[in-house]
């Protein structure tokens, strides 16, 4: 909301009035924010807050059940298949399993929404998926099978995908929910490298951890039972009173001992 | 307050609705037994006969259709509960076309055997198919659409070996097909006093039984932790089911779909914990049977039952698991899907060429190899000339169907994500063969052409109402599968009962279920090549929508892909090439399964090369069929589908164990 204000250009996501309901659960409730390029946004709140319904919708894998979401200034509704993936990247919580694909062929499919299902595959598309797997460091792997790598290699290969796509935003599902600790931060180091060299790309990242959430992110966005509860800098949300606000538990929050950065923990 | 009302007059609700369905059973008895026909002669003689036939016929048979629906209800409520699967039954499971299958090769091979023990036979049978059907769909962790489709192969097998032995025996084992279709006729209380002592002993087991079967309602290292000996509960529920199937099976024939719809009725009655289910089931299967039974007493011409009660039950089948249907988890565990069991060729388009050559030089082979009364003869200058317009027609034909069935069956699959989805389970062969058997039963003589249109039409029925089924659901390719797969149950009912009804030219159906390739004329043969051609042309067109489609809808519409029109498409073109397939070789070959299974061995991974290698491979297959059947049993041709089924039948099995015994 301060971006509307402050920014000379219009965010990249407006959200107006969205919700959404499941029968007679309200998942989302009327919910308006917006985000801005050039960041990575963090989503987090606890189960069942209504983070990945949002990513979701904002996704176009689900329709909203009243409400409207402008990408560019633009209704979703009216973006045509392919020109929405072209600026729009979506990884799911639970990727498939690859069916034999080796990691390049997995990776070029990700210029599907380039060259469509006749074009041909040109030097672009060629550079482009190149380029998403040297970022990724899956270079050593490209002809293995991605069903037969480890699933942090596993994560790094969708990660190329959306990367080889070439897209305006990144949407991720909890990228790291399977992965431990060194793996974890090996995704999301990549993630985090993706807005700093100036490109204006985006990503919005649903995470459970709110310290890797802060690690990573630059904004927050903390949803609870289907409301924003908090919107703003890590170091704005992460006080004890807003933290209690989004997990309903006591929290307090200290100083990394190396980077300063704050830590939440429960008290 | 007001719940427990609502809930109490719910309950009235459902027992008046008993009580109606009992009164509706005893009443449609009644009428049954009130319009038995009028016996010529004197009066006295005409009293004692209607006395005899009450006694011994008309009683008997209520009792029995009573006692049998009731056995059948219960063993479709034990596989349900064990498989944790709501559309298990004897008939999908392939129980009942195993049991069918043990008694015509005994009929035709020992008859003696089955003097002795029918029961035994039947049990034999129906326990190997079930067991089959667990060991192809193990390695999918017997999900239910998997095991669904698994039954149902095994079922086709089956049913294509049953045939091949019904032609190669004419008529002598025609009398089969009657009794297979469950005719319900009894001339002593036999029968009945047979299977009312199984579902005694049955409903006992099951009682003993019912503690561990309630705890297999939670996951399996739950159930072990809670002390279950998971295996043998298993092993010993299953083969009870069999056994109760089987015994109504061996004295009365297959009557499908009851084990399916008791417990699924009893369960809208209210039935919750397994017990109630177990309990109900038996009853609502008893009610099921008799009502059935007693309309088609009711609505019997002067010469007998217009279609035998199995048969009309079976009809009830297709509709059935269409509804219940969205009531279905397809949960599909992500590791579980296909994976090549090879590694990955480099050159696979080096492969399609090889087995571009191979199919030509069996087709050299075909076209020059043959016998006459001496021995082998190579046919050659103006004898090969001679045997070409014999030979040609049907060789290309062949090949040509092949490619289709194996294109088709790569796409399937591709689309599916289901190693056991082929285009003979989905049900549009089985709807080309209804097609068939309309215009069989309206026109005497019908000539190629004409049946060529009523497969077609049949065909194209059958495919529109599966898309229309798939639309509900965004075309979700299991219930796709699904939808398939109770057409086709509900397709072979309708073909089951024309065979019952008899009449010489049901042999032209016999004919084309066996699948038949040497009534192909010359211009047939170009048209099929042609038509082949022509759908095989689109394919390297659509290899990206292929390649991103089975990582499933969230993937597939992130990148950009039209989901619905994508897999409406291919879903179309597979189809179409099984339709016209099928004409040709029939419903049963299995190849539209080999194809793909044996290009993935040889390490074709996917992509466009994997869809040509499964056409190409299909293509040898079917002509390879076609030779070794016109020459294996030389003077007699054994027809090129039944060939092909009954050798691919096993080596599939082979080949999804090994997969099995590779991933664990």
């Amino acid at each position: 909301m301060q971006d509307e204000n402050g920014a000379a250009e219009r965010p990249l996501w407006e959200i107006d009035g969205l919700m959404m309901k499941a029968g007679e659960r309200e998942i989302l409730a009327p919910l308006s924010l917006s985000l801005a390029r050039g960041k990575v946004h963090g989503l987090i709140g606890p189960n069942g807050s209504g983070k990945s319904t949002l990513l979701k919708v904002l996704a176009r894998q689900l329709a909203p059940s009243a409400g409207s979401v402008r990408l560019e200034g633009r209704p979703l509704p009216e973006w045509r298949g392919r020109a929405f993936a072209r600026k729009v990247a979506y990884m799911p919580q639970f990727t498939p399993a690859a069916d034999g694909l080796s990691v390049r062929e997995l990776v070029a499919l990700g210029r599907y929404p380039w060259h469509g299902a006749l074009g041909r595959f040109g030097d672009e598309d060629r550079a482009a998926v190149d380029g998403a797997i040297r970022r990724t460091g899956l270079s050593a792997f490209e002809h293995r099978q991605v069903d037969n790598l480890s699933g942090g290699e596993r994560q790094r290969a969708w990660l190329a995908v959306m990367l080889a796509q070439d897209a305006d935003c990144l949407l991720l599902d909890e990228p790291t929910s399977a992965l431990d600790i060194a793996h974890q931060m090996e995704v999301l180091d990549i993630v985090r490298d993706l807005t700093l060299a100036g490109s204006g790309m985006a990503v919005i990242v649903v995470l459970h951890d709110i310290n890797l959430a802060a690690r990573t992110c630059d904004d927050l966005v903390a949803l609870r039972g289907g409301r924003l509860v908090a919107q703003g800098a890590c170091t704005d949300i992460l006080t004890p009173e807003t933290l209690h606000a989004i997990y309903g538990v006591p929290m307090g929050v200290m100083p990394h001992p190396v980077s300063g950065a704050p830590l939440g923990y429960v008290l | 307050m007001a719940e427990m009302v609502l809930a109490t007059g719910g309950r009235r609700r459902v027992a008046w609705t008993w009580l109606g369905l009992c009164a509706l059973a005893g009443l449609l008895i009644l009428a049954a037994l009130l319009r038995r026909p009028d016996l010529p002669g004197d009066p006295e003689t005409v009293r004692r006969l209607q006395e005899a036939l009450l006694w011994h016929s008309a009683l008997p048979r209520i009792a029995t259709a009573l006692l049998a629906g009731a056995a059948l209800g219960l063993s479709g409520a034990l596989l349900q509960r064990v498989l944790r699967n709501p559309i298990a039954d004897p008939s999908t499971l392939g129980i009942a076309s195993g049991a069918q299958l043990a008694l015509t090769v005994c009929l035709v091979a020992a008859p003696g055997l089955l003097a002795w023990s029918r029961e035994g036979v039947a049990f034999a049978g129906g326990a190997a198919a079930v067991g089959l059907v667990i060991a192809m769909s193990w390695r999918r962790k017997l999900e239910p659409v998997s095991v669904v489709v698994a039954g149902m192969t095994i079922s086709l097998m089956a049913a294509a070996a049953s045939t091949a032995l019904i032609l190669a025996r004419g008529e002598y084992v025609l009398s089969v097909f009657i009794w297979g279709a469950g005719s319900l006729h009894q001339q002593s209380w036999d029968g009945a006093i047979v299977i009312g002592t199984r579902l005694a002993l049955g409903a006992l087991a099951a009682a003993a039984l019912m503690r561990p079967l309630t705890l297999l309602a939670v996951d399996d290292a739950s159930a072990r932790s809670l002390g279950v000996a998971l295996v043998a509960v298993r092993v010993l529920v299953i083969a009870l089911a069999v056994w109760l199937a089987a015994s109504v099976i061996a004295q009365v024939g297959i009557i499908g779909f009851v084990g399916l719809a008791a417990p699924a009725l009893a369960r809208i009655s209210g039935a919750r914990t397994p017990s109630q289910i177990l309990w109900r089931a038996p009853l609502v299967g008893a009610l099921l049977l008799s009502i059935a039974d007693s309309l088609i007493q009711v609505s019997a011409g002067s010469s007998g039952d217009l279609i035998p009660t199995g048969a009309a039950v079976g009809l009830l089948g297709g509709p059935l698991l269409l509804w219940l249907l969205p009531r279905v988890k397809t949960t599909t565990p992500p590791q579980a899907m296909l994976r090549a069991t090879t590694p990955r060729r480099a050159h696979p388009w080096r492969m399609v060429v090889m087995l571009l050559a191979g199919g030509l030089l069996i087709g050299l082979v075909t076209l020059t190899l043959g016998r006459n009364g001496q021995g082998w003869l190579l046919a050659q200058g103006d004898l090969f000339a001679d045997l070409l317009p014999f030979r040609a027609p049907r060789t290309l034909a062949a090949a040509a169907a092949g490619a289709l069935l194996g294109a088709a069956g790569a796409l399937m699959q591709r689309l599916t994500g289901n190693p056991l989805a082929g285009p003979e389970v989905l049900g549009v062969a089985a709807g080309a063969g209804v097609g068939i058997a309309v215009v069989i039963l309206l026109v005497d003589t019908p000539g190629t052409l004409l049946l060529m249109a009523g497969s077609a039409a049949g065909a194209l029925g059958a495919l529109v109402f599966i898309l229309l089924m798939g639309a509900r659901t965004g075309f979700g390719p299991e219930r796709m599968l699904l939808a398939g797969v109770a057409l086709g149950c509900l397709c072979l009912a309708i073909l089951s009962a024309v065979f019952a009804a008899g009449g010489w030219n049901t042999f032209l159906l016999l004919g084309w279920l066996a699948g038949s390739t040497d009534r192909v004329g010359g211009l047939e043969a170009l048209l099929l090549a042609g038509a082949t051609l022509l759908l095989l042309a689109p394919l390297p067109l659509l290899a990206r929508w292929l390649a991103i489609l089975p990582l499933g809808t969230p993937v597939s519409r992130a990148l950009g892909v039209p989901v619905v029109g994508g897999r409406l498409t291919l879903s179309l073109l597979a189809a179409l090439m099984t339709a016209i397939a099928a004409f040709f070789v029939g419903p049963l070959s299995l190849v539209g399964l080999l194809g793909p299974h044996i290009a993935r061995l040889l390490g074709f991974g996917g992509g466009v090369a994997f869809l040509f290698a499964s056409a190409v491979i299909g293509a040898d297959l079917l002509m390879l069929a076609d030779w070794l059947g016109r020459t294996i049993a030389f003077p007699y041709q054994i027809p090129v589908g039944f060939f092909a089924a009954l050798i691919g039948g096993p080596y599939l099995i082979f080949l999804l164990q090994r997969g099995d015994a590779r991933h664990g």
